[in-house]
């Protein structure tokens, strides 16, 4: 070899270790503490435009809009760009931008969802972040262990908006019926031949898209635990079947088509006086006041012993990808949203939801009707969906086929949290 | 003098071979981007253990087609997808070539009625399936208020959520949405049958229905085997109603092959697993689609 080809070699190979220390810079970069906390050098975030994704549980509400418009009206950093899609394509289009390269910078995001981005390596750590900032503790405690994932105490996602679910009774069929409010899970079963009959149904079971919630919170309120302190699931568990059972014994008084019904059915359903119970949370309190004034009441989700009582939450938040490069803005940005003024105005709008700020929860507009009431006690002792990397499929995918099975007798509920605690297990 | 005029045909032949390239390079060009690559990337992918997040873990080999036969949903995936393809098809020939011999004759607003029966086949899928949703609806629908009003049934009956009459249900709104495009295919192979052969025929002494088995059969039958291939190739792939509808359910009762390549991608994330599906449905398709091309290629010539 000749020495201009040994100096070339030579640069080769230094070039290539040079390219290969940038890369793994950038690797680390992501993953690192460093690159989640702010450094006095970069947090100058003037002249940058945010790339942040978000679904609209309202289409016609423009609330996000005028957000984003007040936070780009503010000197002192960069703009924000909201780039909306469709809720039920989200999911899908957000994690092939993401595997493409083309993702955003940052974006909403549930809880339930939070597991396989975190397997991935997309999701910035925000701990070290959230540590040095002033505005920690004002948010709700549950709310940082929403963005946690099993097994670690690092925090991926702040919280935003929150939803503990409770139960919508009609008090005229109730009463009609000669029932009280139910109390246990037991009344609800004891209670539900007495409401079916001439056309009125006790309850929809809601097996299609998006039900997974409102069986999670009948579970929970039973006492069913997903997993164990070790993270290990344990949905397979006799306690859980039993609990698994009721629920599926409960289809015996749902109307027709509540083993594939969505929300839109569910609504529709109870607003007409078709179902007499319904389980969800503050999103439908103002649908459901519009119909019934006072005529509904609001109890928590019954559960075995009144005195322990749990459900579910569903908290989304709003996540920094590691592949951004504006991340300080990201940060910016998302603390910027849990201003009292901002927290307020979302949570008041019509695709509002719980507060995840103490200080905007005792505003006067979430201590007016009994339903924010049962709603904000009820989130004291809610528990998530597991942040497993599972969970996405469970809840994207498997879970309306295993329960619609199980419903039409196919399946058993033991084999039903078989498949699920299996699929939450991958 | 000599060696130039045998120079002249060589050099316009040289001319013509590129010529023919240079004006099919835009379309190869499009069908390798557009065609070719994702066709092959398709396959690569169902040989590797892809997720959309994680992006590609390793070759497999044949693993993601054994988990994929292995799976014992896989025979009523299968089930599913013969039956929506050939049930849906089977029924938008039937109708569709008795309305387009309805269209075919003459009667009053017969162009009002033409344009008013492409309508199913002009609608979007998602619109489509948005209106069966609320017509069917088993507690506020108009079929059900009507068929329990008059009589026929006792109580609603939940059409899309029961596994029995899932299916079925999707098929009955597939054949809706699809007969116009039958029809209005059959109408003009109908329009182009010579009038003075019927009329030979009946000169003849054939009867209506004679006239019809030894003229217009033969006549409008390339026209109607091409359609057929054509629609049966379109409806296998066709995922936009049954998704809309039941998600592929109640459980897995309506749920094809190519749905589900599409939910095991983009509900599970599992691309290389969902893209042994699409690939499967591509070697069964492939059938179809040479049977295709050998009509359309007799037609020509």
């Amino acid at each position: 070899m000749t020495h201009s080809s040994w100096r070339r070699t030579g640069a080769i190979w230094a070039a290539l270790a040079a390219t290969a220390a940038v890369a793994l810079a950038g690797c680390s970069g992501g993953t690192s503490a460093a690159a989640s906390t702010p450094s006095p050098q970069n947090t100058d975030t003037t002249g940058q435009t945010l790339n942040y994704w978000l679904w609209v549980d309202n289409a016609t509400d423009q609330t996000w809009q005028k957000l984003a418009d007040e936070f780009n009206a503010e000197s002192g950093h960069g703009k924000v760009q909201l780039q909306i899609v469709p809720a039920a394509q989200y999911l899908d289009k957000l994690q092939t931008a993401l595997s493409s390269g083309n993702g955003p910078d940052a974006a909403r995001m549930k809880d339930e969802w939070i597991g396989q981005f975190v397997k991935a390596g997309v999701l910035a750590p925000l701990s070290s972040r959230i540590d040095a900032w002033s505005g920690k503790s004002t948010v709700i405690s549950s709310g940082w262990d929403a963005g946690k994932v099993p097994g670690s105490n690092e925090v991926y996602m702040m919280p935003h908006q929150n939803t503990a679910l409770y139960m919508y009774y009609n008090k005229k069929l109730f009463s009609a019926a000669g029932l009280q409010a139910p109390q246990t899970q037991a009344d609800v079963l004891a209670d539900a031949p007495k409401l079916t009959g001439n056309g009125h149904y006790a309850f929809d079971v809601r097996g299609g898209a998006g039900g997974q919630d409102q069986w999670a919170a009948w579970m929970y309120a039973g006492g069913a635990q997903f997993v164990d302190s070790s993270g290990k699931v344990t949905l397979d568990s006799p306690t859980a079947e039993k609990i698994n059972q009721s629920y599926l014994d409960l289809a015996k008084y749902a109307p027709p088509g509540s083993a594939t019904a969505t929300y839109a059915q569910v609504l529709s359903n109870f607003l007409s006086g078709t179902t007499a119970m319904m389980i969800h949370h503050v999103g439908s309190l103002a649908a459901v006041r519009k119909q019934f004034g006072q005529d509904v009441g609001v109890i928590p989700v019954p559960g075995t012993d009144p005195s322990k009582p749990s459900t579910l939450q569903t908290m989304s938040g709003n996540v920094i990808f590691t592949s951004s490069k504006k991340q300080e803005l990201a940060w910016q940005w998302e603390t910027w949203l849990l201003g009292d003024a901002q927290m307020l105005a979302m949570s008041t709008s019509p695709q509002g939801q719980l507060p995840v700020t103490t200080t905007v929860a005792q505003n006067a507009a979430f201590t007016k009707d009994e339903g924010y009431q049962v709603a904000l006690k009820a989130a004291q002792t809610a528990q998530s969906w597991p942040q497993l990397p599972g969970t996405t499929n469970v809840v994207n995918a498997t879970w309306s086929p295993t329960i619609q099975e199980a419903f039409s007798g196919q399946i058993t509920s033991a084999q039903m949290l078989q498949t699920l605690a299996a699929d939450l297990s991958k | 003098m000599t060696s130039l005029t045998a120079a002249g045909p060589a050099r316009r032949k040289r001319r013509l071979d590129l010529t023919v390239p240079l004006f099919l390079s835009p379309t190869l060009l499009l069908l390798l981007v557009f065609v070719a690559y994702p066709f092959l990337r398709a396959i690569w992918l169902s040989f590797t253990d892809t997720s959309l997040l994680g992006g590609t873990l390793g070759f497999v080999g044949l693993d993601n087609f054994r988990s994929l036969f292995a799976d014992p949903s896989f025979p009523t995936y299968l089930r599913n997808s013969v039956a929506w393809t050939v049930g849906g098809v089977g029924l938008q020939l039937v109708f569709g070539v008795a309305g387009a011999l309805i269209l075919n004759q003459r009667f009053r607003l017969r162009g009002v009625v033409r344009g008013l029966a492409m309508i199913p086949w002009a609608t979007p899928s998602v619109l489509v399936a948005l209106i069966w949703m609320w017509l069917l609806d088993p507690n506020h629908g108009l079929v059900n208020a009507v068929l329990t009003r008059v009589g026929l049934m006792h109580s609603p009956v939940a059409w899309f959520g029961n596994p029995h009459s899932a299916l079925a249900t999707l098929v009955v709104v597939d054949a809706w949405q699809g007969i116009p495009f039958f029809a209005v295919m059959v109408l003009a192979a109908l329009q182009a049958v010579p009038e003075e052969l019927k009329e030979s025929a009946r000169t003849d002494g054939c009867g209506v229905l004679r006239v019809f088995r030894y003229i217009t059969v033969p006549s409008i039958l390339p026209t109607v085997l091409i359609t057929l291939v054509l629609r049966l190739i379109w409806t296998a792939n066709y995922i936009d109603l049954a998704y809309v509808l039941t998600g592929g359910g109640p459980g897995i009762a309506s749920t094809t092959v190519p749905l589900q390549s599409y939910l095991t991608a983009y509900k599970e994330g599992a691309l290389g697993s969902g893209a042994g599906y699409a690939v499967v449905q591509a070697l069964v398709l492939a059938v179809l689609v040479a049977i295709y091309i050998r009509l359309t290629q007799r037609r020509e010539a």
